[in-house]
Parts: C-alpha cells; structure tokens; sequence
C-alpha cells in the first residue's frame, strides 16, 4: 500500500478580495520527489506557506504523515523540514546559536545531529560567525541544515537553489536524492527553473492563476513543452 | 519546552547585550548617586525644615486655589516626615534594651489607640532583641529607598526597551516563520516568550537590589539589616472624614499593622514587584504581538505604560478629591503597583487610591491582567497569517 505522506484536499484560500488558491488537492507519497512548478504569482508559495503552518487554508485540509495540520498540528509538523522563501535567521546570533536555536523547538535533537547538520551545510568556520556577515548562498545553506535536523518524513523547499554556488545545487540534489530513496523522505520542491526539477523529480504538480492545472508523472516528456502546454490551456 | 525558554533567554540577552552593559551602569551609578547624597537623620531633619520654610513662603505667594493647596498638602507631608524623623531620632537616642519590658507594660496600662505603633515597634525590640546600633538606618535601608525610585522610574523603562520587540521584533526580518512552522504550538510559543521574559525581569529585579545593597552596605555599613519596618496596614473608607486636597476619607484599621525586619521587608517588596511586573509585561506582550515592527511596538509601549506611570505620579497620587472619585476604577490598573510598590507593601497605596487595597487583592488584580493579556496575545497570534 502506498503511503501518503502529503496530502491537500480542497484548498482555498483569499487574500482581500482574490481568490489565491482554488480547491487545490493533491498528495505525495514517501519516497516521493514532487516539482511545483507555476509562473510568478500563481499561488506556490502561499500554498508552501499553508503546508508549513505559516497561514491558514479558508477551506479545505491538510494532513501530514497522518495528522491533520488544522487540529493536530504539533503531530503533524513534527517531521517536516522546511525552507520557505530566503531563509531568515537572528542576524546577531552565530549560525550555531541559531540552530541550537531552532532544535529547542523540535524532539529529540540530539548535539551529535545538529553537529552533523553543521557538517552537512559546509560552513566550516563561519558557523561560529554572526549571521549577518553571511551571503544568500551561505544563508541558504544554514537553512537547509535547519530543514534537515528534525527526524523528516516530508522536506519542503520554496526555491532552495536561489543563492547556491553550483557545487551547493549539487550536492543539495544529491541530498535530495539520497533522502528520497534512502530514507524514503517526500520531498516538495517549488521552483522556477524547469531543467532542475526535470533532473531530481519524479513528478510534477503544474499551477496556475491558484488552480492545479496539471501533474506529469513521466518525466522522460520534455518538461518545458508540457508547462507551455499547461499554461496555455489555462490561460485559454 | 523548557528548553525553548532557555534558549529565547539566550536569544534576548545577546540581542539586548549592549543594553545589558548600559543597564548595569546604570544601576550602579543611580545607587552610588544615590547612596552619596544619604545623610544622617539630624542633617535629613535640616534639610525638611529648610523645604518646609520653601513650600510655606510658596503657599503664601501661590495665585489660585489650587496651587495654595497643593503647597498645603506638600507642607502636612513634610512636617509629618519632620515629626516621624524627630520622634526616631529621638528613640535611638533614648533607647535602652534594659527598659524595653518597663516600657511596654507603661504603654499597655496606658491602654491608647495612638500608642499601637509604639508598642509594636518596643515587643519587636524585645522579641529580636534589638541593639540600639541596629535601629540607626544604614546601607540596607539605603538600598529600600533606592529600590523605591529605581522601580518606577528606570526599571519600567528597562522592561519596555528589553521586552518590546520580543514578538515584534520576529516580524522583520521574517524569522517569525523560523518559529511558526515547527512542531510547537503558538500559544506555548507566547508562553514561552511570556516565561522567558519573566526570568529576565527576576534576575534584572535582584541583580540591581544586589547591587544597591551592596553598594550601600559598603559605603554605609549592614548592621540595620533587622531594622523594624512597618507593613500591611489596613485602611478603610470612612464617609465621616473629611475629603480635602490634603485629608483622605480612608481610615486607619487599628491593629492591622505588623513589623517586619528590613532584610525581610526588602524580600517582600520584591515580590510584588515580581508579580505586578508580570501584569505589565504581559501588556508589552500583548502589544508586541499586536505590531508588525519593533519601533512601532516599542513607541506604543512606552507610550500606554510611561504614560500612564507619569500620569499616575504627577496627575493623581497625592490628589485626595480626584483619587476619591477616580480611584475605585484605577486600583484595577497594575500600573500604580509599579510605581508605589512600596506604598503597597506599607499599605498606604490605599489612601492614595481612597480604597481597601492589601497585597492579596493587587495579587488578584495582576493575575486578572496576566490572564486576559496572556490569553488575548495567544487568540491574536494564533489567528494571524504570516507572510
């Protein structure tokens, strides 16, 4: 039996008087590395926002791993990794105190994992430094090592390459490959560029104007073809 | 979520850290400002004779009514405070331990309301056995009255600048999302904030009494430690008196004083500092949650609570006829408990405020606050969206 990690059912959600989100359902399963994929303002990071607890659905609901986010949102966000939009971190506190900073919040993290997350995210040194001496790219990184420190079975990724130097896109894709079929994590990657969904996903949920207009799951299909078509024929 | 508390600890006094060297410089320059302008009680009687010759030739200069009575009710005070200082000086200089028994069996056949205190004060002597350098008011009474003025007018501000951002200040940069999507609730998150805050506030509160003692003892000696102090009385409102700018309508309820050694009084004003402070931040909290960026909330803040601490100070303490009509409704404010926290651990906050007021019932009030603000704060940043 496959098992849903992720699942939307019936998502709306307004901002004023605009319908941002239109019935949107959908699921991921474990193991699972799921492109989204929409033109700017078509309502992927709001919906990344509602998945993560950041704002609330009008209607609709979400469960995670189980747990629904409305009533059991501890449970539910209990294994989930996330990095929404540029990652934000305590300008006057190092990398380290940030992180330590963040794991008080989760179960279970131990010194031995954050310290392997430090590893991961290839800081070196300069985890002990401010974090406002950081660049973007830097920044990225401490935030994927902050996405990764809580026992993940779901990691959601808003534009988790803006920033990265290209080894860092290289290694966050092996990353991600390695969570996927290892540890049997589900992934969720919003992004604009095609070709780096095309490379690590094993499928894609396409949006438009707040709307699913689409999923492809066979990905051997030219990725940039099958979005030109999605969009048309909503916009249509 | 302990440890979270611990870690939003960690998080304010590195943020606030430069503020933390300025705060501790200065608590120690007001209490060694203060500590060096402490005078003996002959030079303190000089000193309120000369103000009383000032506020007499005032009140005779004063063009309308009110000023005249503003200069009467200064005058009544003064002169009460160069009675009070006259009869202690004088007690110390007659004090004899050998007599205290003699003197209490005098002062029970005499049977005299008016003599409660007295009496009070002799039984404490006896039961503690009271040297008379003991009863000389040295560094530990420095450091009450220090305490005193350091609440109201530095520590409230010390808790606006160190506790106004606490949730506000998550809002830009966006680090609130940092918080928001991990697996704890938001109403532990204000929780946590609130508690957070509370340990900051306690460790503030005792570092500068330890500091004010410190500096006091050293400059003026700690022997006053079991000095008697007087706390807990009791008034009640009584229609018969007359009101005036410078007569309440509150009366003594006799009996309800009791004496306490200083070392204990300084204890217990500490704790109502402790639990009126709560009250107050849980209102900074409130309208830190409330404002989407830190100078904004900080403004707010110092704004409502300064505002009403000057207002209390300047516009209403004292004011018989304005604290007759308006003081049934201020006394369910925690602000007044802040500024005269002393006059609630003595009791007298009750004539300042023309109604029956004990620690318990400023307990209740600052519980009532601390709930409705802590709840209010968890509904608002429960419900919001964060973008």
């Amino acid at each position: 039996m496959i098992q849903k990690v992720l699942e939307l059912k019936s998502i709306s959600k307004k901002r004023g008087k605009l319908r941002v989100l239109k019935d949107i359902s959908f699921s991921i399963s474990k193991g699972e590395i799921c492109g989204f994929v929409g033109k700017n303002g078509a309502g992927k990071t709001t919906l990344i926002k509602i998945i993560t607890g950041m704002l609330f659905p009008d209607e609709g609901e979400i469960i995670i791993g189980g747990k629904s986010l409305e009533t059991e949102r501890e449970e539910a966000l209990q294994n989930v990794g996330a990095i929404v939009e540029t990652p934000e971190f305590y300008g006057y506190m190092t990398g380290r105190q940030n992180l330590n900073y963040i794991a008080s919040m989760l179960e279970n993290v131990t010194k031995d994992k954050i310290e392997d997350v430090i590893k991961y995210s290839k800081l070196g040194v300069k985890i002990d430094k401010k974090v406002k001496t950081y660049s973007l790219g830097m920044k990225q990184r401490l935030g994927l090592a902050q996405a990764l420190m809580g026992e993940i079975s779901l990691l959601i990724l808003d534009e988790p390459t803006n920033g990265l130097d290209p080894i860092g896109v290289v290694e966050l894709k092996k990353t991600i490959k390695i969570l996927a079929e290892e540890k049997g994590v589900c992934v969720f990657i919003s992004s604009h560029i095609l070709s780096e969904i095309e490379s690590i996903c094993t499928k894609v949920i396409f949006i438009n104007e707040g709307k699913i207009v689409g999923t492809c799951s066979n990905l051997k299909q030219n990725l940039e073809e099958k979005f030109i078509e999605m969009m048309g024929e909503n916009d249509e | 979520m302990n440890k979270y508390i611990w870690e939003e600890v960690k998080r304010i006094i590195i943020k606030k850290k430069i503020w933390i060297v300025i705060v501790i410089m200065i608590t120690i320059g007001f209490g060694l400002i203060s500590i060096l302008k402490t005078n003996t009680l002959e030079v303190q009687i000089q000193k309120y004779k000369a103000l009383l010759v000032n506020q007499k030739m005032g009140r005779d200069k004063a063009n309308s009514e009110l000023k005249k009575a503003e200069f009467s009710r200064d005058i009544v005070s003064t002169q009460k405070e160069i009675k009070d200082k006259e009869k202690q000086l004088n007690e110390i200089k007659s004090y004899d331990r050998s007599k205290l028994d003699q003197r209490i069996q005098k002062l029970k056949k005499k049977n005299n309301p008016e003599n409660e205190y007295k009496l009070l004060q002799l039984k404490y002597e006896k039961k503690y056995n009271i040297g008379k350098s003991e009863l000389i008011p040295k560094g530990m009474y420095s450091a009450m009255e220090i305490l005193t003025y350091f609440i109201p007018v530095f520590f409230l501000l010390i808790l606006i600048v160190f506790l106004s951002d606490i949730v506000s200040g998550d809002y830009s940069p966006n680090t609130i999302k940092n918080l928001v999507t991990k697996p704890i609730s938001r109403k532990k998150i204000i929780v946590s904030k609130f508690a957070a805050s509370m340990i900051l506030n306690i460790g503030m509160l005792i570092a500068s009494t330890l500091i004010f003692i410190l500096e006091a003892g050293i400059h003026l000696g700690f022997s006053d430690y079991r000095l008697p102090f007087d706390v807990g009385a009791r008034y009640v409102f009584d229609s018969s008196l007359t009101l005036s700018p410078i007569t309440s309508q509150m009366k003594y309820v006799s009996g309800s004083r009791s004496i306490i050694p200083l070392w204990s009084a300084i204890i217990e004003l500490l704790l109502i500092a402790i639990i009126v402070s709560a009250a107050i931040i849980s209102i900074i909290l409130l309208i830190s949650v409330f404002c989407r960026n830190s100078l904004v909330s900080s403004l707010v803040s110092f704004i409502l609570i300064g505002g009403t601490a000057v207002w209390y100070l300047f516009g209403f303490a004292g004011r018989y006829v304005v604290s007759a009509k308006y003081g049934a409704f201020v006394k369910f404010l925690p602000i007044p408990y802040i500024v005269d926290v002393m006059g609630v651990l003595s009791g007298d906050i009750s004539v300042q405020l023309t109604s029956t007021i004990n620690v318990f019932s400023v307990l209740m009030v600052c519980l009532a606050w601390t709930s409705i603000m802590l709840f209010l704060s968890s509904y608002v940043f429960g419900k919001r969206d964060f973008d």
